[in-house]
C-alpha cells in the first residue's frame, strides 16, 4: 500500500522527515476501506463500519474541523476579544460573570422558587445578590483598571522593571518570553493581579453591598420594610371602685 | 546678483521668526489623567516590581510552584473565604438576633462556604483536562486556520491546522531538522542564518537546543505555542481559556448552584424534618400525660 507523505516540503526542498517516516492518507487507504490499521500501516482486522476519523500515522485529525458550533464560535472576533479580556483583566472578568449569574439568574431563580411564606426572604436574598453583583462589577472595573494596565506594561518589557528577579522566578535571563514560560511568574502575577480585590477591595465591596440592599428592595422590588407596631401594653387597674360592684351593693354591713 | 532682494528675504525671515507663534501638537493631559498615569507608574515600579524582587516572594514561590496550574481558582476561593468569614463574624455579633438564630445562620453560612469550596475544586479538577488540553488545542487549530501567519510554516513546512495533534508530536524533530538544514545551506553564524532565525522567531541558538529536551508525544498546546509557534496572541488566548474556565466554574458554584439550588432546598428539608420531629414529640408528650391520668 502506498502512503503519501504529508507535504512538509519547503521551497528549499526540505525532505518530509528526518527519520524518513512518511505518514499520510490516500483515497484507497486502509482506513478509507474500513479496515483497522496497525501503526506501521499493515492491516490488523476487518471492520464492517466506516472509519469515523481520518488516520494520519497514529494521531487522529480533528473531527469535522471547521463544521462544529465550537469551531464557528472559536473563529469569531468576539471569542478572541473575550479571551484576551479574561487574560488581561481577570478580576473585572470575574465581576462580569457575577453580574450575569448573581445579578440576573440568581434573583430570578430565588423569586421563582419562593413559596407564599418566604416571599419576603426571597426578595431580600435577591436584593442582596443584585447589590453584590452591581457593586462588584462597578468597583472592580474602576479600581482594578490601573493594576491591569501596570501588569500588562510589566509583562511587555520586564527587563525595564524587574531585572534582578531572575532567581525568584527561576529563569536565567529576564525577557518577555522567559517570563511567559516561567510557572512561578504565573503564580506571582495572578496573586498580584487578584490580590488587591481579594484582600482589600473585597471587604469594602461586601460592606457597601449590605448598605445598598434597602434601596434595591425599595426601588427595584417596591418592597418597603414596615415599621414594627408596638404591642399594646396592659396596664393593671390600681383604683377599683368596690361600691360599683353589684355584690357589694347587696351587702348590708355595719354593727348592730 | 540681486543682493538687496536676498537681504530682504533674510530680514523678512528674521521678522517672521520673531513674530511666529509656535504651534504645539502634543497630547493635552488633564490633571486627573496625569495622576492616573502616575498611579500606573507607581503600581508598576513600587507594587509589582517590589514584590517580584522581594526575598519573601522568592521563598513563597519556591514552596508553591506546584500550584501554578490553577492559581486563579485558589485566589477565588481565598476571596470567598475572606468575605464568608466576614459575614459569619457579623452574624455572630448581631445583637438583634437571639443566640440560637445567630448560631443557625452562622452554621448555614459555613456550610455554604464549605460545600462551594469543595465543589469548585472538584469540578475544576475534573474539567481541567477537557478545557486546558482538548478544548484549547481545538481552539488553537481554529485560531491558526484564521491566522495562518502564526503557523510558523517557514520552520515546520506547510501543514493543516486540522492535523495539529500530529504536528505537535513531530514539531521538535522537524524544527531541529530544519535548523540543521538551514545551517548547512546558509552557513553557521551568518547574517542570513540570523535573519532566518528572526523570521521563525528563534532569536538564539540555545532556543533550538532546548527543543532537544522536549518529548513531542507529551507536548501540550500551551508549550507547543510557547516553544515552537511563538505567537504571543495565541498564548494570551490559551491562558484566557483556562482563566475563563476557572472563573466561570467558581462563580457558578459559589453564587448560584450552592446558595440557590442546594442550600435552599436543604434548608426547607431541614425545616420540614424539624417540624415533623416537633409534632412527634408533642404527640408523645400528650400520650404520656394521658397514661399518667389513667394511672
Amino acid at each position: 500500500m502506498k502512503i503519501q507523505a504529508i507535504n512538509y516540503e519547503t521551497k528549499s526542498g526540505f525532505p518530509s522527515g528526518p527519520s524518513g517516516f512518511k505518514v499520510g492518507m490516500q483515497e484507497n487507504s486502509i482506513v478509507a476501506q474500513g479496515y483497522n490499521a496497525n501503526l506501521d500501516g499493515s492491516r490488523a482486522s476487518k471492520s464492517t463500519s466506516k472509519a469515523a476519523v481520518s488516520f494520519t500515522g497514529g494521531v487522529a485529525k480533528l473531527e469535522q474541523f471547521g463544521e462544529k458550533l465550537f469551531d464557528k464560535i472559536a473563529r469569531s472576533e468576539a471569542a478572541e476579544k473575550a479571551l484576551n479580556f479574561f487574560n488581561d483583566k481577570p478580576v473585572v472578568g470575574q465581576s462580569l460573570i457575577s453580574l450575569i449569574v448573581a445579578g440576573a439568574i440568581r434573583p430570578a431563580t430565588n423569586i421563582a422558587m419562593a413559596g407564599k411564606d418566604d416571599k419576603e426572604d426571597s426578595l431580600y436574598a435577591a436584593s442582596h445578590a443584585i447589590s453584590s453583583a452591581v457593586i462588584g462589577f462597578l468597583a472592580s472595573s474602576v479600581l482594578m483598571a490601573p493594576f491591569d494596565i501596570a501588569a500588562k506594561r510589566l509583562a511587555k518589557r520586564p527587563q525595564r522593571y524587574i531585572k534582578g528577579a531572575e532567581e525568584n522566578l527561576g529563569i536565567k535571563k529576564m525577557g518577555a518570553r522567559q517570563l511567559e514560560k516561567s510557572s512561578r511568574n504565573g503564580i506571582i502575577s495572578t496573586i498580584l493581579k487578584m490580590g488587591p480585590d481579594t484582600f482589600v477591595f473585597g471587604i469594602a465591596k461586601a460592606m457597601l453591598t449590605i448598605a445598598l440592599i434597602p434601596p434595591i428592595l425599595k426601588y427595584v422590588f417596591h418592597v418597603e420594610k414596615k415599621p414594627k407596631t408596638k404591642p399594646e401594653t396592659v396596664t393593671p387597674k390600681t383604683n377599683i371602685d368596690f361600691c360599683d360592684k353589684p355584690v357589694f351593693q347587696q351587702f348590708k354591713g355595719g354593727l348592730k | 546678483m540681486q543682493v538687496s532682494s536676498i537681504n530682504n528675504i533674510s530680514y523678512n525671515n528674521h521678522i517672521k521668526r520673531n513674530n511666529a507663534q509656535p504651534t504645539f501638537t502634543g497630547i493635552k493631559v488633564t490633571p486627573i489623567a496625569r495622576e492616573y498615569f502616575n498611579a500606573i507608574d507607581w503600581l508598576t515600579n513600587k507594587y509589582y516590581a517590589k514584590f517580584y524582587k522581594s526575598k519573601l516572594a522568592g521563598k513563597f514561590l519556591e514552596k508553591t510552584s506546584k500550584f501554578a496550574d490553577n492559581m486563579t481558582t485558589h485566589m477565588m476561593v481565598l476571596g470567598s473565604t475572606v468575605i464568608s468569614g466576614m459575614y459569619i463574624m457579623r452574624t455572630l455579633q448581631n445583637d438583634k438576633l437571639d443566640k440560637e438564630k445567630r448560631k443557625t445562620l452562622a452554621i448555614n453560612d459555613t456550610l455554604t462556604w464549605g460545600v462551594s469550596t469543595a465543589g469548585t475544586y472538584i469540578v475544576d479538577g475534573k474539567l481541567r483536562n477537557l478545557f486546558d488540553n482538548k478544548m484549547a488545542t481545538r481552539y488553537a487549530a481554529n485560531y491558526l486556520a484564521k491566522h495562518p501567519e502564526d503557523m510558523n510554516k517557514e520552520l515546520l513546512g506547510e501543514w493543516d491546522p486540522a492535523n495539529i495533534r500530529q504536528v505537535m508530536q513531530e514539531a521538535p524533530q522537524r524544527a531541529l531538522a530544519k535548523y540543521a538544514e538551514m545551517k548547512k545551506t546558509l552557513g553557521e553564524n551568518t547574517p542570513e542564518l540570523k535573519e532566518w532565525m528572526k523570521r521563525v522567531r528563534f532569536k538564539e541558538d540555545r532556543h533550538f537546543k532546548e527543543l532537544e529536551e522536549i518529548d513531542g508525544s507529551k507536548l501540550k498546546i500551551k508549550d507547543f505555542n510557547m516553544d515552537i509557534l511563538k505567537s504571543p496572541k495565541l498564548s494570551n488566548q490559551i491562558k484566557g481559556i483556562s482563566i475563563l474556565k476557572s472563573l466561570f466554574i467558581g462563580t457558578m458554584i459559589y453564587r448560584y448552584l450552592v446558595p440557590v439550588l442546594i442550600m435552599k432546598p436543604a434548608n426547607k428539608l431541614g425545616a420540614y424534618i424539624h417540624a415533623k420531629n416537633a409534632e412527634k414529640a408533642k404527640t408523645e408528650q400528650a400520650d404520656a400525660k394521658k397514661l399518667e391520668k389513667t394511672a
